[in-house]
């Protein structure tokens, strides 16, 4: 990055932060901070909902796994939809007439206080971690990319979120995530737009898509019975409506961004927004990684695409291994790139099929060096991970694009950072307050003190996210169980606002038993098979409500809804 | 503060379903077509195996 970029990136951070700021200034009372000082308009709201959800790993990792898996985890997102219309039509409406704070105070209305404190406790668990790493995972990518020390990386973006979160509240996050989701998808297209740009000139963008194709990085849908494979059809409809139906309706981060729209038509129409957008928006995604790897058919690509690794094991006892499979990787990709030009020459002839097949083996050997230069680096480095899918598209960006692009770039995957870490830290100051301080002591928050309170929960769990931001850097696999957290924990807890809408008969009791049942079914199944992860979702909440059912019906546990008229917010 | 609600209104069916309902059906619609168009995608640019 140059001075260009440097301005280019601190611009557009200092103006979109100024604007959200200012929009909020007058925000006094504890209602204008939560809930914000205006009521957003359904295209704020839905803008919000999609800049929450898109986290810099969206923009980071989402390319990469194109380059190297193809377009099928675009399929995690085909249940989105369906559930965006289950939330409008029964959700949006029930927790604007119950006139909820957050969402687990329909739990205590619905059931009891001990539902909606497992609910709370359930969310800040998961949440409380995730939100660590969504500052963490930009902040070390741009650090071993860029040479940004790490600690200050991760200082500057989560204390910049922390102060415009906790200054502004509901205001300046909804604002400062509808101008960022504005920037994050004005960039995904720029992106794209100059990766097929750089294309060499015989080759158009239907002839690299050709050749990704024939390669298999163009494969959106794809069908299997196999309940292990994590992206397909099946999974995406019936896990990711679950899924989605879990995060969306039942999770605070998202619950917050919609629950205090101008009026439930607004609410649903942000939605149901972003139910039409997140397909197209994701496949955009996809699309960039696989130019990008078209590109890199004609233009070689490094052995591994970490840097700094490939120089560790340049200057490691095995350099004499690693740079002669370097020499034969780029005589396969010289080779490979002749190849693709001749496929290209014989798809528009109509004659294909020999080529295709050519160009496969070449890759098929390319695949083989790869996997050796693998082995290599567990041989010699022990302990260090040579998966390179989420370098791919900043290696793109900053060898790749000119300078200022460069800058708004990292902007984009910034932003996306802390868009997601904004909801993710006023969520759990909300719920910290209301769900859990306000219920234990047992008095309802009022005023100043109602303001305090959210502002100090929201100050003291970014603090928490900077705290385990600068942990995880020793622990790195925690980054994986955190991000299945998500999948681990979502059914049961949907399972209990699934019983709170659709199942009558389903008292308290019953509700936390079936989640509990739910719960360790999944922590089950988790250990002990290979289960695609979408599926936990549906498995948890099928469980949850199908015992919840049947211990309420029975009437084996106590908890009858007694406590439904406890006054809560 | 927030009254809570009787269970009995609870088990209502939400306000202003069947006004959307027409909103929904477009809503699915359009994404089973834009599945299926990239069905058609995958199946194209694959040369015929997805």
């Amino acid at each position: 990055m140059n001075a260009f970029d440097w301005l280019v990136l601190l611009g557009t951070v200092a103006v979109i932060v100024g604007v959200g700021l200012w929009k909020s200034r007058g925000t006094e009372t504890a209602e204008q901070w939560l809930k914000g000082k205006e009521r957003p308009s359904w295209t704020t709201m839905g803008l919000s909902v999609m800049a929450t959800q898109a986290s810099a790993i969206t923009f980071l990792s989402v390319p990469g796994q194109a380059y190297q898996d193809g377009m099928r985890f675009v399929q995690v997102y085909f249940g989105l939809p369906l559930a965006m219309i289950v939330i409008s039509a029964f959700l949006v409406p029930r927790y604007y007439q119950l006139g909820v704070y957050t969402a687990y105070e329909y739990l205590e209305k619905r059931f009891d206080v001990r539902v909606r404190v497992l609910g709370a406790v359930l969310f800040l668990l998961q949440r409380g971690l995730s939100a660590g790493v969504t500052i963490y995972a930009p902040a070390i990518l741009l650090s071993a990319m860029l040479g940004w020390p790490l600690e200050p990386t991760i200082l500057g973006i989560g204390s910049v979120v922390i102060a415009y979160t906790v200054l502004g509240g509901a205001t300046t996050v909804a604002q400062t995530q509808k101008q960022q989701m504005i920037i994050m998808l004005g960039g995904v297209i720029l992106a794209g737009v100059l990766a097929a740009s750089q294309l060499p000139d015989d080759i158009s963008v239907p002839d690299a898509l050709g050749v990704a194709g024939a390669l298999g990085r163009t494969n959106a849908v794809t069908w299997s019975w196999d309940l292990r494979d994590r992206y397909n059809l099946l999974s995406g409809v019936i896990g990711g409506f679950f899924l989605s139906l879990s995060y969306f309706g039942t999770d605070q981060s998202q619950v917050g961004r919609y629950l205090h729209g101008k009026s439930v038509t607004e609410s649903r129409l942000g939605l149901l927004l972003n139910g039409v957008l997140k397909i197209p928006m994701q496949f955009a995604i996809l699309l960039v990684g696989v130019l990008v790897f078209a590109l890199y058919q004609f233009s070689p690509p490094p052995l591994n695409f970490q840097e700094p690794l490939a120089a560790d094991m340049r200057r490691s006892a095995a350099a004499a291994e690693w740079t002669g499979l370097e020499a034969r990787w780029e005589q396969t990709q010289i080779r490979k790139a002749a190849l693709a030009r001749s496929f290209v020459a014989a798809e528009r002839e109509g004659q294909a099929g020999p080529a295709r097949e050519a160009l496969r083996n070449a890759q098929a050997e390319a695949d083989a060096l790869r996997r050796d230069a693998d082995k290599l680096v567990h041989k010699t480095l022990p302990g260090r991970d040579s998966k390179d899918a989420d370098y791919v598209f900043l290696t793109f960006v900053s060898k790749h694009l000119p300078h200022g692009v460069i800058g708004l770039l990292v902007a984009v995957i910034l932003f996306a950072a802390m868009s997601s870490t904004a909801s993710e830290l006023t969520a759990l100051g909300t719920t910290s307050a209301l769900d859990l301080w306000q219920r234990l002591r047992g008095k309802t928050l009022e005023g100043p003190e109602l303001l305090r309170a959210g502002k100090l929960a929201t100050l003291g769990w970014g603090l928490v996210a900077l705290g385990f931001a600068s942990f995880a850097s020793l622990v790195d696999n925690l980054i994986q169980a955190v991000n299945l957290m998500g999948s681990l924990f979502y059914g049961p807890v949907l399972a209990l606002f699934l019983c709170g809408f659709f199942v009558p008969s389903v008292r308290a009791g019953g509700a936390l038993v079936g989640a509990l049942v739910g719960q360790l079914t999944v922590l089950g199944l988790y250990a002990s098979t290979d289960l695609g992860f979408l599926w936990f979702n549906f498995v948890g909440c099928a469980v949850g409500v199908g015992v919840a059912w049947l211990v309420s019906v029975a009437r084996l546990v106590g908890g009858d809804g007694a406590e439904l008229n406890t006054p809560s917010r | 503060m927030v009254p809570a609600k009787d269970p009995a209104e609870l088990d209502q069916p939400p306000p202003g379903f069947r006004a959307w309902r027409t909103v929904y059906v477009l809503v699915a619609l359009s994404q089973v077509g834009l599945v299926a168009l990239l069905w058609w995608w995958s199946a194209h640019f694959a040369g015929g195996t997805p």
